[in-house]
């Protein structure tokens, strides 16, 4: 009796076990019903009355994983549900990774085990490059914008990755202090920072850093990319070589530590998180932020009547050019390893419809992704219609930088700003991760 | 007689077997995979990795960062330990005694350590926020400037202490709780008789009788402290810089948003081994003192 009960026990174990570690399909074809891939293939369409049809495909979930939040991420929502309604037997499954993006996804690469599409958050090329299906077969191809075509295209010549929507910025600035005060908006950075002195004597906020945020790496990588890439052709070479010497990278630290002696920044700005920001900004506190245009969208939620708007990065003069920055924001690809690859680019081509590409574009007011469609930019129209020949550079850490560094930028921006790193100690870190990623990348 | 011995070893395998095979995947596959990658350069998602022997471990003996964050983590283990236990037997020896609203105060202790620890974070941050955070408001009323809290990093090291030690002390007090309510009520008695005054009974009976609560409560607190980790991130993402990182949010930050998994893994391995080391010393020395009745 008690050796049948042991042994009993030692079945119901290894079942238990089996039972938890077994492939989830199996246990998606013993449920039924319950499954969403099953719900899709059972929506309510008109087939009731039908003859008996050819043996169908089995139904497909897929997983579509994105960092996109707020107006974007319902967005996409929206559009999938849309596509779940007119395709019977394929339902995508939104994963909302949020700030959690980049860990899961790194989790992902690691285990070669991707979803079958994803957002690619600006690094369509050198990071996620080597996971993604190409393109370039796809009807809307040929659409791409020219301006954004290089970012998601790979050495190869592969169209890697869906533009959505173009994400171009400068400074986030408030156009009623300017005037209020009676300034111009800079041109250089003489400007920025008389400029500054001038709001800081009227007794409001230069320059907001939400440096809980890593707010600090959009500011550093701006001010660098301005200082050292636009203003110093041997940077730009030595950069593209990926030689940079980061002794150079003083003028950078220089600049950032003289803004904080002048107290220029706002007092909180190793602390600040970005809702924070916004607020101050939306009380006309705040006049400039090193942030993309998803900030102005965030201030107008807050005051729709804020005057808040984008202006170009200054430079340092002789010659060179105030300029835009441009780059990828909301692009999505397919895994080249997906088991329903078919149905992934079905959903893909639903995403590079039109409406589609223009609700997103639109939900944070940025130019489409392909052209021959039209988003509606609101107050910013304007603003892009008046910088529609600017100059325009990629992101700085995305186009010299290698993948890895953005956040070190923003600690070691916090770094110097809290006085806990010298700007040799600084200049050290940012060379070592240097040398480091870019053997890894 | 054999064969029963041997049906009782079967049975007794099959019991401990999903035990083994759960703590063998979970646990020690992943510490001795731990292992190999701390020895290699593999950025974390790479298909790829390179051995580069003890190249990781070097570093990390002379890293200003990894100093930093073994001091902080160092305060926050011992600081934690001594914070709650001293705290948490306050609060024992209060709410053991029988008066109105006992339960309800030992409640109140108790509940913050329900919630978790990064909407802890989250709640103090917007209380100690410098832009419209309730403690610049409150000062505001008064006249005062608004101070920001978090920017200097004693102050927000301090704040991360108290903090966490106002949500877990009531772990601390019912452990303690317990403990005085194990010792026999004939020890006090005795001592009335003979006179002892209650600093005498505390620190002759109450104390003695209380080391297993106390090693208990010791050990959880230290290693609770050591671990640190949602608190931090909530608060201050380990800056300003790295001034207010644990080894943990250190070991989080250098893998994924450093990408450098290699190293992450020999910091994650050094930190096991000391509070391996740390767990072992305390429970021997408390071990020694225990008093048996």
């Amino acid at each position: 009796m008690k050796k049948r009960n042991g042994l009993a026990l030692l079945a119901l174990s290894f079942s238990i076990l089996t039972t938890a570690c077994s492939n989830g399909s199996e246990n998606t074809a013993a449920i039924g019903g319950s499954n969403p891939a099953n719900a899709a293939a059972n929506k309510p369409a008109d087939t009731s009355n039908a003859a008996p049809a050819a043996p169908a495909k089995d139904p497909v979930t897929l997983n579509f994983s994105t960092n996109a939040s707020g107006g974007t991420l319902e967005a996409f929502k929206a559009i999938t549900d849309q596509f779940n309604q007119a395709h019977q037997g394929i339902t995508v499954e939104v994963a909302d990774l949020g700030k959690d993006f980049n860990t899961l996804m790194t989790a992902k690469m690691a285990s070669n085990d991707m979803p079958d599409l994803f957002s690619t958050a600006g690094w369509s090329v050198r990071r996620f490059g080597e996971y993604l299906l190409p393109l370039n077969d796809r009807s809307w191809a040929g659409q791409v914008e020219g301006q954004i075509k290089p970012v998601v295209t790979d050495m190869a010549g592969n169209l890697v990755a869906l533009p959505m929507d173009i994400d171009i910025s400068g400074i986030v600035y408030n156009a009623k202090i300017l005037k209020d005060l009676n300034l111009t908006v800079p041109q250089t950075w003489d400007q920025f920072l008389a400029d500054c002195e001038a709001i800081k004597k009227a007794g409001l906020t230069p320059i907001a850093i939400a440096g809980k945020d890593g707010d600090a790496a959009g500011f550093m990588s701006r001010i660098a990319l301005s200082l050292l890439v636009q203003s110093n052709p041997s940077y730009k070479d030595a950069f593209d070589s990926k030689t940079f010497d980061w002794k150079q990278f003083g003028p950078v630290t220089d600049f950032v530590l003289n803004l904080k002696a002048k107290g220029y920044l706002n007092k909180d700005n190793l602390t600040a998180d970005k809702p924070s920001v916004y607020a101050q900004f939306a009380k006309d506190q705040v006049a400039f932020a090193f942030q993309s245009n998803q900030t102005i969208a965030e201030i107008k939620k807050l005051n729709p009547d804020s005057s808040v708007s984008m202006m170009m990065l200054p430079v340092s003069g002789d010659g060179a050019q105030p300029f835009l920055i441009s780059g990828e924001r909301d692009s999505v690809g397919v895994w080249k390893d997906s088991k329903h690859q078919e149905e992934a680019l079905t959903f893909l081509d639903f995403l590079a419809q039109p409406e589609n590409v223009q609700k997103i574009a639109e939900s944070y007011a940025l130019p489409a992704g392909l052209t021959g469609v039209k988003s509606d930019l609101g107050a910013l129209q304007s603003v892009y219609d008046q910088y529609a020949q600017a100059a325009v550079s990629n992101h700085f850490d995305r186009q010299y930088l290698p993948n890895g560094m953005y956040t070190t930028l923003g600690t070691v921006g916090t770094a110097i700003l809290s006085g806990t790193m010298d700007p040799a100690h600084a200049e050290s870190a940012l060379s070592d991760d240097y040398v480091r990623l870019n053997n890894a990348n | 007689m054999t064969w029963r011995k041997t049906a009782a070893r079967v049975q007794l395998a099959a019991m401990v077997a999903p035990a083994l095979l759960l703590i063998g995947v979970f646990v020690f596959y992943p510490l001795l995979r731990g292992i190999r990658i701390s020895f290699t350069d593999w950025n974390g998602y790479s298909q790829h990795d390179h051995f580069i022997g003890l190249d990781n471990y070097r570093k990390l003996a002379v890293d200003p960062n990894v100093r930093t964050a073994f001091v902080n983590t160092l305060l926050y283990g011992v600081g934690s330990a001594v914070i709650q236990n001293v705290w948490g037997l306050l609060y024992a020896l209060l709410l053991n005694r029988n008066f109105f609203g006992r339960n309800a105060a030992r409640a109140a202790v108790y509940l913050p350590v329900m919630v978790s620890g990064l909407i802890m974070g989250y709640i103090w941050y917007f209380l100690l926020q410098y832009s419209g955070g309730a403690l610049n408001d409150a000062r505001s009323l008064f006249g005062a400037a608004p101070v920001d809290w978090l920017a200097d990093k004693h102050r927000a090291i301090s704040l991360i202490l108290f903090i966490s030690s106002l949500q877990f002390v009531g772990q601390a007090m019912v452990i303690y709780l317990a403990g005085l309510q194990r010792i026999p009520r004939m020890y006090y008695e005795a001592a009335e008789i003979d006179g002892i005054g209650w600093w005498s009974k505390f620190r002759h009976i109450t104390l003695p009788l209380l080391s297993p609560a106390i090693m208990a409560n010791v050990t959880l607190k230290l290693i609770g402290g050591l671990q640190l980790f949602d608190l931090i991130v909530a608060l201050t993402g380990g800056g300003p810089g790295f001034s207010t990182h644990s080894f943990s949010t250190l070991i989080n930050y250098t893998y994924f948003t450093s990408q450098n998994a290699g190293y992450s893994s020999s910091l994650g391995i050094a930190l096991f081994l000391f509070i391996m080391a740390v767990t072992v010393g305390v429970n021997r020395y408390f071990y020694r003192r225990e008093v048996e009745h």
